[in-house]
C-alpha cells in the first residue's frame, strides 16, 4: 500500500507541484497523466527523492521513505528514467548493477541467478552478454525495466516507458511491465503521454495540470471534459470492446471517416 | 538459470566474467614479468636469482645498493606512478561520464606541478642539487605535496563548476581543462622566467616527469595515498557503474552523488598531485591505462579499475626501458608518454566524433 501526500516542489520561485495527493494498491499500474510541463516527471522524481520535496511524504506500508537513507530507499522504490546515457557495460551487467542495493561487497551467485532468470523471462538471454551500444531501443529500454525488476522493489517507478518506442515495441513494453506488476505484486507508477495505451493497461488515472491533481481515479475519471480541462482540446470518448479510446474531435485529417464508419474502424486507422 | 532454448544465462555470465579476471590475471603477470627484466636491463650484469637473492636479503654490496636504490626502485615508482594515474582517470572518466577525462586534459597536473614548482623553488620545498646537470630532490614532501594539491585541487573546483553550471559536452570539458592548464602554465613560465639557471634547468627536468630522482621516501608517501584511494575506490566501484549510467539511474539505485562525486574526484586530485609532486608531470598515462582496458573489457568498474593500474603501471615501465636504453642518452618518462599518449588521445576524440 502505498500513499503519496501532499507533495510540493518548486524549481527557485517557480512552483512545479502543488500538494499532489494519491494512493495506491500492490499489484495496481498507475498512469500519471497531463500536458507537456504538468509536473508529471517532477512528481516521479519527488516520489523517489530524486528530487527533495518541499513538503509532503510518500508512505509505503506506514514508512515514509523519504525519511529513509539512499540504499533503503532503493530497496523500496525503484526508478526507469525517461532516456539514459549508453553505457559500455554488458546486458547482463546492466541489469545486475539493479541489486546493487541489495549487495554488501560483490554480487552473490543468487543475486546472479536472480538476474539470469529474468533475462529469460524476457527472452533476451541470446543479448545478455552483448554491451548496452550494441543493442536495438526498445531491447535497450526492455534491459532498463529489467535492471529496476530484479531490484526487487515495493513500488516501481517509470518514466515515459514507451518514449521513442515504436508501435509494437511499445506493447511489448507494456506486456512486460504488466507481468513484472501482476506477478510480483509490486505497484507501478508511470508517466504517459498516450492516455490510449495508458488505459490498455492501467488501473488508476492521476491527471496533472499546472503541478496540481485534475483527477484520480479508475477508468471513468477519463472524460470529454476531463480532456477538455487538461490538455485544452475536443475529444470524443468512443468505446471499441468496451475499452474507451480518446479521439481528437477536431482533427480534419478524420473528418471523411467521421459519417460513415463505426468508431472502431476510426481506431484502426489511428492505430494500424 | 535455463532459458527456453537450454542456454544457461549464469553459467554464460560467470565464464564472462572468469574470462575478464583472466585478462587482470595476465596483465598482473605481464607486469610481474615486465619488473624482473627491467631490473635485469643496465650495465651490471646480475642474474634473475642474484636479483631475487638481493630484492629480499640486501646486504652492503655494490650489486645489492643497484638493485635495491637504482633498479628496483625505478621499477616500484614507475608501479606507483603508473597505478596512481591510471586509477585516477579511470574514476575521472566514470565520474564525469567524460572519456577523455584524465588528470593532464583536466588541468590537474600543470596545476599540480604549478602548486609543486612553488613550494620547491621559493618556500624551501626542494633542493637544487648540482651546479651543471642540475636536479631537484624534494626536501619538503608534505609542504609540496599539500601546495601541488591545492592547486590541483584548484583545478578540479573550476572543473566542478563548470560541469555544474553548464551543458559541457566531453569536449568542452577538455577545451576547459586546456584552458585551465594554459593559466598555470604561465604561472609556471613566470616561475621559471624568475629562477636563475641552475633552477630553471632544474626545475625545467623535473617538469618533464622522470622517475630518476625520486626517493624511497617519496615512493612510501605515493604508496600510502595510492593504497587509501584504491580501496576506496574499489569500495565505490558499483557506484561508478551507476553514475555511468546516468544520474537518475545512479540515484534510484541510492548513490550519495554529491558525495560520491566530489570526494571521488578529490582523491584522484591527490593522487595525480603526489604523483607530480614526486615525478613532475607524467601524460596521457590516465587516458591511455583506463582506455586500452575498455577496449577489451568494456567499462564495468569491478575490472577496469584494477586493469587501469595495471595498464598505467606497464606503459609507465615500458616508457621508462624505452627512455634508459633506446636512444644514446636517457630521455624522461613524461616526453615518451606524451608521444605515445597525444596520437592515441587524437584517435580517441576522432572516433568519439563517428560514434555521435
Amino acid at each position: 500500500m502505498m500513499n503519496v501526500k501532499d507533495l510540493s516542489f518548486s524549481y527557485g520561485t517557480t512552483k512545479i507541484l502543488d500538494k499532489v495527493s494519491f494512493d495506491a494498491d500492490d499489484n495496481q499500474i498507475i498512469s500519471i497523466l497531463g500536458p507537456n510541463g504538468a509536473g508529471k516527471t517532477t512528481l516521479l522524481k519527488c516520489i523517489c527523492n530524486i528530487h527533495d520535496p518541499e513538503e509532503g511524504s510518500v508512505m509505503i506500508d506506514g514508512v515514509n521513505i523519504l525519511d529513509l537513507k539512499g540504499r533503503e530507499q532503493a530497496k523500496n522504490i525503484a526508478f526507469v528514467p525517461q532516456s539514459a546515457p549508453v553505457s559500455r557495460l554488458s546486458v547482463f551487467d546492466s541489469i545486475l548493477m539493479g541489486r546493487k542495493p541489495h549487495i554488501e561487497w560483490s554480487a552473490t551467485r543468487s543475486d546472479i541467478d536472480k538476474v539470469s532468470s529474468v533475462i529469460d523471462a524476457l527472452g533476451m538471454s541470446h543479448l545478455s552478454l552483448r554491451y548496452m551500444d550494441q543493442i536495438s531501443g526498445g531491447e535497450f529500454q526492455k534491459a532498463q525495466i529489467a535492471r529496476a525488476i530484479v531490484q526487487e522493489p515495493r513500488v516501481l517507478v517509470l518514466d515515459e516507458p514507451t518514449n521513442n518506442l515504436d508501435i509494437s515495441n511499445q506493447h511489448t513494453t507494456m506486456h512486460m511491465i504488466e507481468h513484472a506488476v501482476r506477478s510480483r505484486g509490486v505497484c507501478t507508477i508511470m508517466t504517459m503521454h498516450d492516455i490510449n495505451l495508458a488505459v490498455h493497461y492501467s488501473d488508476r488515472f492521476l491527471f496533472l495540470k499546472g503541478g496540481r491533481a485534475a483527477a484520480y481515479g479508475g477508468v471513468e475519471v477519463i472524460t470529454e471534459g476531463l480532456i477538455r480541462k487538461v490538455y485544452g482540446m475536443h475529444a470524443e470518448i468512443v468505446h471499441h470492446k468496451g475499452i474507451p479510446f480518446v479521439v481528437p474531435r477536431d482533427s480534419s485529417k478524420y473528418e471523411h471517416l467521421a459519417d460513415h464508419e463505426h468508431p472502431h474502424d476510426i481506431h484502426d486507422h489511428i492505430h494500424g | 538459470m535455463t532459458d527456453a532454448k537450454g542456454h544457461n544465462t549464469s553459467e554464460g555470465y560467470l565464464r564472462y566474467s572468469r574470462k575478464k579476471r583472466l585478462f587482470l590475471g595476465a596483465l598482473a603477470a605481464s607486469l610481474f614479468l615486465l619488473s624482473l627484466i627491467t631490473i635485469k636491463l643496465g650495465s651490471t650484469d646480475l642474474s634473475f636469482s642474484e636479483i631475487i637473492r638481493y630484492i629480499f636479503d640486501p646486504d652492503d654490496s655494490w650489486n645489492s645498493k643497484v638493485v635495491w636504490d637504482l633498479r628496483l626502485k625505478m621499477v616500484v615508482a614507475a608501479i606507483l606512478a603508473g597505478s596512481a594515474l591510471g586509477i585516477a582517470g579511470c574514476v575521472m572518466q566514470s565520474i564525469l561520464r567524460n572519456p577523455l577525462a584524465s588528470p593532464l586534459t583536466l588541468g590537474l597536473s600543470n596545476a599540480a606541478a604549478f602548486g609543486a614548482s612553488l613550494g620547491i623553488l621559493f618556500l624551501q620545498g626542494g633542493l637544487i642539487v648540482g651546479s651543471t646537470a642540475a636536479y631537484v630532490t624534494i626536501s619538503n614532501p608534505l609542504m609540496v605535496t599539500v601546495l601541488a594539491f591545492a592547486f590541483a585541487m584548484t583545478a578540479t573546483g573550476i572543473m566542478i563548476l563548470l560541469v555544474k553550471v553548464t551543458e559541457c559536452t566531453p569536449e568542452t570539458i577538455v577545451l576547459a581543462g586546456l584552458a585551465i592548464s594554459s593559466i598555470f602554465s604561465a604561472g609556471l613560465a613566470f616561475l621559471q622566467y624568475i629562477a636563475d639557471d641552475v633552477a630553471l634547468s632544474a626545475i625545467v627536468f623535473w617538469q618533464f616527469g622522470s622517475l630518476s630522482k625520486v626517493s624511497w621516501d617519496n615512493l612510501y608517501i605515493v604508496a600510502a595515498v595510492l593504497f587509501a584511494a584504491a580501496v576506496y575506490f574499489f569500495y565505490k566501484r558499483w557506484d561508478y557503474n551507476a553514475m555511468e549510467a546516468g544520474d537518475d539511474i545512479a540515484s534510484g539505485l541510492g548513490v550519495n552523488m554529491k558525495a560520491t562525486r566530489y570526494v571521488g574526484l578529490t582523491m584522484a586530485t591527490a593522487l595525480t598531485a603526489v604523483v607530480v609532486s614526486f615525478m613532475g608531470i607524467i601524460g596521457f598515462i590516465g587516458l591511455i591505462g583506463p582506455h586500452i582496458v575498455k577496449k577489451v573489457i568494456g567499462n564495468d568498474n569491478r575490472y577496469v579499475l584494477i586493469g587501469s593500474m595495471l595498464v598505467g603501471s606497464l606503459v609507465l615501465l615500458v616508457a621508462y626501458v624505452i627512455g634508459t636504453y633506446a636512444f644514446y642518452t636517457v630521455i624522461p618518462v613524461g616526453i615518451i608518454t606524451s608521444a605515445i599518449g597525444g596520437p592515441l588521445f587524437i584517435f580517441i576524440l576522432l572516433r568519439g566524433r563517428r560514434r555521435r
